[in-house]
């Protein structure tokens, strides 16, 4: 075989590679919810949201609690009985602030008015809301997500989430 | 009674008055007296439900449960359900609900020209599309329920099965 054919030959061989390499890439992905490690689930997000409802019931406390995912949109959200009922958002807010930024709700308060935040709270529509009372839920490193509550004093709220989540986790064996 | 007397009991009762204001004043908020609505228990049944027909039918929603003025109540989004589902499902619900009609038979409110201030002016987004149903207790509107993340009959199918219920 002279080198022409040789040179011809692999050539060939590598288009047929990269052809088929381009092929599979082209298929169409699957439509995911979330990726990334331990993607926090509606079972889960459920369990955490009963546990800050025991520990609400037992302080008297009417709460609203939502638990949202790494992203910041929501999983799942509660209104207990008698819960004021703008608390829902104000919970919801809460949380997604918590997620987004991965950080207590309540260290973005003190930044609320920067114009990172106003800007970041106008492309969620103007959901965020910038106070004490959610706590981002960390797995292997990972913000998986964020539980936030209202309805009582914002330290109870914070309190709150935080209860529920250590019982949650533990719970788990986290 | 003397005079003094007279003062002693004024005085006692003035006490008393101020004394028994303030434990009040120390007491918690009252609870709201909100618009009528299912109870948290029965819009966690329902959305259980709801996740269940859903498995049945090979789909993953998101759902939610209004009170008859549209407030959530509660919501749940199944794994795989796309994250603007839970808007849809909330937005299907609250139409449902200030309407006390199924969301699908909106469609025509929502081509009108006073749809969009009204979507404008109610905090969060009005979706006048199939898969809400609206929720009676006693023959009174007490709010409705929303699905979203397949076809919106299948949607609708979902929800009817989750109002069993009630």
């Amino acid at each position: 075989m002279n080198q022409i054919t040789r040179i011809s030959r692999a050539i060939v061989a590598i288009m047929l590679v990269a052809g088929c390499v381009t092929a599979s890439a082209g298929a169409p992905a699957e439509l995911t919810a979330q990726t990334g490690p331990q993607r926090l689930t509606l079972s889960e997000a459920q369990a955490i949201i009963a546990a800050a409802q025991r520990d609400a019931a037992s302080k008297n406390l009417r709460l609203s609690i939502a638990v949202v995912d790494g992203r910041g949109d929501l999983i799942a959200a509660t209104r207990m009985p008698d819960a004021r009922p703008t608390t829902m958002d104000t919970a919801i807010g809460k949380a997604m602030g918590a997620a987004i930024f991965g950080r207590p709700s309540a260290e973005l308060a003190e930044r609320a008015n920067s114009s990172l935040y106003q800007n970041m709270n106008e492309a969620t529509g103007g959901r965020l809301r910038f106070f004490q009372g959610a706590v981002p839920i960390v797995r292997d490193g990972y913000t998986v997500g964020a539980v936030g509550a209202s309805g009582a004093s914002s330290q109870d709220d914070e309190d709150n989430v935080k209860a529920a989540l250590a019982q949650w986790a533990s719970a788990v064996g986290l | 009674m003397s005079r003094v007397q007279r003062g002693s009991v004024l005085l006692s009762g003035v006490l008393a008055a101020v004394i028994f204001a303030a434990s009040g004043a120390a007491q918690q908020r009252g609870a709201p007296v909100a618009p009528p609505g299912p109870s948290a228990d029965q819009a966690m049944a329902a959305l259980h439900a709801a996740q269940e027909a859903a498995t049945a039918l090979g789909v993953s929603l998101s759902c939610a449960v209004v009170d008859s003025r549209g407030d959530l109540i509660a919501l749940a989004r199944m794994d795989g359900a796309r994250f603007f589902t839970t808007d849809v499902a909330r937005g299907k619900a609250r139409m449902s609900a200030l309407f006390g009609r199924p969301s699908g038979d909106m469609a025509d409110f929502g081509n009108s020209p006073a749809f969009q201030s009204f979507n404008e002016t109610l905090s969060g987004p009005l979706y006048p599309f199939q898969g809400a149903l609206p929720i009676m207790r006693n023959g009174e509107l007490i709010g409705a329920m929303g699905c979203s993340g397949a076809a919106s009959q299948v949607d609708e199918d979902a929800v009817r099965t989750a109002l069993s219920v009630f």
